[in-house]
């Protein structure tokens, strides 16, 4: 079989994007301003790190990036404290957009960031990185900056993990050889070529991020690139080999539920684009077995699976981004609301 | 009005003399208005990277490339290499003069692991083996390379910024004595730079040696009794004995016990152990002699048992050169009055002292404060700022 995924064509080296003078000159050229944002709940162990070293090597070295912000769910920890003191705006997800609510999880954050950050181009990096470095920003970054028909840039890399006997050489991505590139594989080939799609570490145009629903939990990656696929096509897809990343290791408790809100995510979608139809309404908890004295026990737990409207359908997003109104306007799910768009998004 | 007037130049006849005693006593032309605290930012990021670089490699290479790529990105490209493990950046003198200001910083973390060297950082502190050691040193020395050319600052001398290693000094020789024997060129002074210790001033640091010891007992079985002593016995007996000696009487000289290793499981056998020690003294003399000391005793009661035994030096540092040190020690003490740095004195041995003995004054400094141990190591992030002007006012007063 000579297949292969188009997405593999669009697959790149952070080594390919070393050079931050040349980052500097593709940007000026373009004429682009870049966000850098981390959601976080109680990252104080990591988060002070992340920021020194991105801000002193890509805002006051090199300028690449025009911000950076932290888009906090809560902690009740440091974080929010380190994250100033180091340089970073700092916003409770909570005080973003009051009248619209606030829901616990990743994707609420992310979605929430659009309409805080400035940049035309937005970075998401997650908080829990033990070994950060410029090149999870420029390796993001690179392709954006070169590529004006790539709109989404993913990271993936080789994934020690943290634990008490030290690190382990790899084992990470366990949901997504699991879970995910079945599915993939069942429904979206292309997709599958993508190697790590759960990275909590990516990059895309405002234009195109802010047509995106954002599924408020662990499906928002999933639910990103099935939307894409579908709006803009593979093409509009890159991924950057950023060579390795530590982080703490997840107990399988942990990505059990994960899995659970990326099923459902990619369910969702599935019948939303017309290529499964499902005959029930899906159960709302994840459901665990506890077992203590010989006696088994049932616990439920709730997990975030609202979903938030294209940030475009957002009124007061409308009004502090404003754009002139498309003839024909791509946004995924129904909405009644005007879509201030911009320009085509890229790819297509 | 005229009041105002004559106030005026007053203030400003008072405002001349004061810049032309300024002028008189710093030779460094220095732009001013150029502020040393985004410089604070990337030092801290700087040392942090390279704390997480591997270390030791062949060569140090991975740690060399770090400080290529970062002055390479700055805009310096004479960056030179001597091939004997040192990386040196030159920023020639205004005017011509015989001899040059060498900075130096080591590259090398014997301590180094790919976990606990991950850098954790705090509000006030960055935790992780290594940063109380080399990494601040040579962050230090990149930032100043960085601040030194967006200032515009310049020296009547020509300065020098060293990477070099210290492991073997003494004894194989390290980088940083191969790059002494290979230049031609002499130093009227010279400071290391390293992550704690601001405000330590050792005016007259001690030597010392670094000695390993291993043996190898006879073959033994335990359970049958009556048998030869165990590594361990016998590598704590020589440590027991060795440590009730009284080197002097004024205590110019002592010996400390650095690590036992010894026993059995593992991957250890009974027989087999390492001890190390590590022995001060006030002057080389001395230094010599109890080292000459140390190993007849040890060889004598190893002989005793029938083991065989091995002895390495693993590191010498001459004592230091108070008299050469001097008007290094003023000029620091100077700089720590005007920067409100409590200075303090200190007799530790100083990897500075290897140019002392080449007749070169040598100092080390300390960037800021902290702690180095097995189970945490860390260093402040506060005094940093004081701990890098210090480095720009020492320049200023000797270069």
């Amino acid at each position: 079989m000579s297949w292969k995924p188009a997405v593999l064509s669009n697959t790149f080296h952070h080594g390919r994007y070393g050079d931050p003078r040349r980052l500097l000159e593709l940007k000026e050229a373009r004429g682009a301003t870049v966000s850098l944002a981390f959601p976080t709940l109680n990252e104080a162990d990591t988060i002070g790190k992340e920021i020194l070293v991105l801000k002193a090597e890509l805002m006051e070295r090199f300028p690449l990036v025009d911000e950076i912000a932290v888009i906090d769910s809560g902690s009740t920890d440091d974080t929010r404290t380190i994250a100033a003191r180091f340089g970073a705006r700092v916003f409770g997800s909570r005080d973003i957009l009051k009248p619209y609510g606030t829901f616990r999880g990743k994707g609420e954050n992310l979605w929430k960031s659009l309409f805080v950050l400035q940049g035309d181009i937005i970075v998401w990096i997650d908080a829990d990185i033990s070994n950060i470095g410029p090149k999870f920003v420029y390796g993001l970054l690179g392709p954006l900056l070169e590529r004006p028909e790539i709109g989404y840039v993913k990271a993936f890399y080789e994934r020690p993990l943290r634990s008490t006997s030290g690190l382990t050489p790899s084992g990470g991505g366990r949901v997504t050889e699991i879970l995910v590139r079945p599915l993939f594989s069942l429904f979206y080939p292309e997709l599958a070529g993508l190697v790590q799609p759960l990275s909590g570490e990516y990059a895309g145009r405002r234009r195109l991020l802010e047509r995106l629903p954002f599924s408020v939990g662990y499906g928002v990656e999933v639910g990103h690139l099935i939307d894409i696929y579908h709006q803009h096509g593979i093409e509009s897809l890159a991924q950057v080999d950023l060579d390795r990343r530590v982080h703490r290791n997840q107990p399988v408790e942990a990505l059990s539920r994960m899995s659970f809100g990326i099923l459902n995510t990619f369910l969702s979608r599935l019948e939303r684009y017309g290529e499964a139809h499902l005959l029930r309404k899906l159960a709302a908890e994840h459901i665990a077995l506890a077992a203590r004295k010989g006696r088994y026990s049932v616990q439920p737990t709730a997990v975030p699976m609202n979903e938030r409207p294209p940030m475009v359908e957002i009124p007061e997003y409308a009004a502090r981004f404003p754009r002139p109104v498309p003839a024909a306007a791509a946004s995924v799910g129904a909405s009644a609301a005007p879509t201030p768009a911009a320009e085509a998004p890229p790819g297509t | 009005m005229r009041g105002r007037l004559a106030a005026s130049f007053a203030g400003i006849a008072s405002s001349v003399r004061r810049f032309l005693a300024r002028r008189k006593s710093s030779r460094a032309r220095r732009r001013s208005g150029h502020r040393i605290e985004p410089y604070i930012d990337r030092l801290i990021s700087d040392a942090i990277q390279f704390n997480e670089t591997p270390s030791p490699t062949p060569g140090e290479k991975q740690r060399q490339a770090f400080i290529a790529r970062r002055l390479a990105e700055s805009g310096f490209s004479d960056l030179q290499d001597d091939g004997a493990g040192n990386l040196s950046l030159r920023f020639p003198a205004t005017e011509a003069s015989s001899k040059g200001i060498l900075l130096f910083a080591s590259v090398e973390n014997e301590d180094y692991s790919p976990l606990d060297s991950l850098v954790r950082l705090s509000s006030e502190r960055a935790i992780g083996r290594g940063m109380a050691g080399s990494s601040l040193g040579v962050a230090a020395l990149l930032v100043l390379a960085e601040y030194l050319q967006a200032s515009g600052t310049t020296f009547q001398r020509d300065l020098t910024l060293l990477f070099t290693c210290l492991k073997g000094a003494g004894v194989a020789g390290c980088a940083l004595e191969r790059f002494l024997d290979r230049r031609t060129e002499e130093w009227s002074a010279a400071f290391q730079l390293t992550g704690t210790s601001l405000g330590a001033v050792a005016s007259d640091p001690m030597g010392t040696c670094r000695l390993a010891i291993s043996v190898r007992t006879r073959d033994r079985e335990v359970l049958a009794g009556g048998g030869a002593d165990s590594a361990v016995s016998l590598l704590s007996g020589i440590a027991h004995q060795l440590g009730g000696i009284r080197w002097d009487a004024a205590d110019n000289t002592f010996l400390n016990v650095a690590r036992l290793e010894a026993g059995a499981g593992y991957g250890q056998f009974a027989s087999e152990g390492r001890l190390e020690l590590e022995i001060f003294a006030r002057d080389t003399a001395r230094l010599e002699t109890s080292r000459d000391a140390v190993l007849a005793t040890t060889r004598k009661i190893a002989e005793k048992t029938g083991a065989s035994i091995r002895i390495d030096t693993a590191g010498v540092l001459p004592a230091g050169d108070a008299e050469l040190r001097r008007p290094l020690v003023e000029a620091l003490r100077r700089v720590h009055a005007r920067l409100g740095i409590r200075s303090r004195q200190v007799s530790g041995p100083d990897p500075a002292a290897l140019l002392n003995a080449r007749g070169i004054p040598a100092l080390s400094l300390g960037l800021t404060t902290g702690a180095r141990g097995y189970l945490e190591e860390h260093v402040d992030l506060a005094p940093l700022e004081a701990g890098f002007q210090q480095v720009l006012l020492l320049l200023e007063a000797v270069a």
